[in-house]
This record gives structure tokens, sequence and C-alpha cells, in this order.
């Protein structure tokens, strides 16, 4: 890729990212629009989606900004490994401009939803976890 | 706006963190892309953070990066 952007995923996250997608039973097709930027194809009526898949340890609002310079409507941030995170206002901000922002495993899970429901995706052991924190 | 540079000895890397006020995103970015140029005429790759004071605030305590942190001042005129 041109550009200066250079938080990529491992070869190895890249395989298994893919190997992830292909397996997933709502996509039907991922398209490589370039190293890192996939165009994901899904059933059941579900629209496309642009995804990044980005390696960056703490994904921050200028990290989100930066991505989305690199193609034009962007919808997703997927973010390698288990060690990497984003903050709370690079989630906000993402939402603000139609991004969606995940971990790996909260992408693999929205893939099943739409719209506000995809882009507000939470992990089931998260969504416990909040509840909890209401109820106290 | 201050940063941290962290030297990973293991890979011949550079970690580094940019802190910044909100206000100052354009150029915290423009900052990182220099920087990231600099180093890599170095033959050194730059891992740099960008985070708001407040996104700092929030996730400092799970940054674990095992290296010496080393204060860094960048001169803004």
């Amino acid at each position: 890729m041109s550009n200066k952007y250079d938080k990529w995923p491992f070869p190895s996250s890249v395989h298994t990212f893919e190997q992830y997608l292909q397996g997933h039973s709502r996509v039907v097709n991922i398209e490589k629009l370039d190293d890192n930027i996939y165009r994901v194809t899904r059933n059941g009526g579900l629209p496309d989606l642009v995804v990044i898949h980005s390696n960056i340890y703490v994904l921050g609002v200028a990290d989100v900004m930066e991505l989305n310079s690199l193609i034009d409507n962007l919808q997703v941030i997927v973010l390698a490994g288990n060690w990497n995170s984003y903050t709370s206002d690079a989630k906000s901000f993402g939402k603000e401009n139609g991004i969606a922002i995940f971990i790996f495993r909260e992408f693999f899970g929205a893939l099943n939803f739409n719209n506000d429901e995809f882009i507000n995706y939470i992990l089931p052991e998260n969504r416990e976890n909040n509840k909890k924190k209401e109820t106290k | 706006m201050f940063g941290s540079i962290l030297k990973n000895e293991e890979v011949n890397d550079v970690d580094a963190m940019i802190v910044y006020n909100e206000c100052d995103i354009k150029l915290a970015i423009k900052i990182r892309t220099e920087l990231k140029s600099e180093f890599s005429n170095d033959g050194l790759k730059l891992d740099m953070l960008l985070l708001t004071t407040k996104e700092y605030d929030e996730c400092k305590e799970t940054i674990n990066w095992k290296m010496e942190e080393l204060s860094l001042t960048i001169d803004m005129t």
C-alpha cells in the first residue's frame, strides 16, 4: 500500500482474519480492495461492508481519521489480535462518521446484524457486565 | 502536548506515544508522519500511539510496554 499508515497486521493475522471471514455463516464473498482492505458480501439481505483490518495497539480518534482517509465509504475498522484495543472516544467518533470499530471477536459477532445493532454490537459477556453495572 | 519514546531493544523498533490536546489533532498526525519518516531514514520502525489526554487517561492502565520510558518534550514553536 502506498499510504504512510503502517500499522498493518502480521501475515499470520491476515491469514487468520481471511479464514474466519470465509468460514462465517453470514459471509458469501470477500473481495480484497487493497492490502488489509476488504469488501465483505453477506447473505440474508445484509449490506456489503468495506472493512479495514488494522494492528494498532490502542486505536484513538487520530487513527480513525487517518484510516478513514485511506478509502471512500469505510464502514468498519477491525483490530487484529487480542492485545489491541480502542478508546471510547474513537468508538464514538467512528459512530458519528458511520464507521463501526471492533476488536476481532466483536466483528465476527456483529457480522450477523445491520444498522444500529451492527455498529453498537457488544460481546455477550460485556452485555452481562453492563447489566450488572446498571443494576448496582 | 507531551510524548514518550520507548525503545524496544529486542526488535530494534521504537515504540512511542504522543498525548495531545483534542484541538491539536491535525498537528499530532503531522508530527507522527514526519517522525516515522525520520526514523525510517535511520533504518528504524516507529510505532507511535496518538491519544488525546482523555484517551490516555482512559487506557493508561492497560498500556503494558515492558520498556524503560524516557521523557520527550516536543518543541511546538
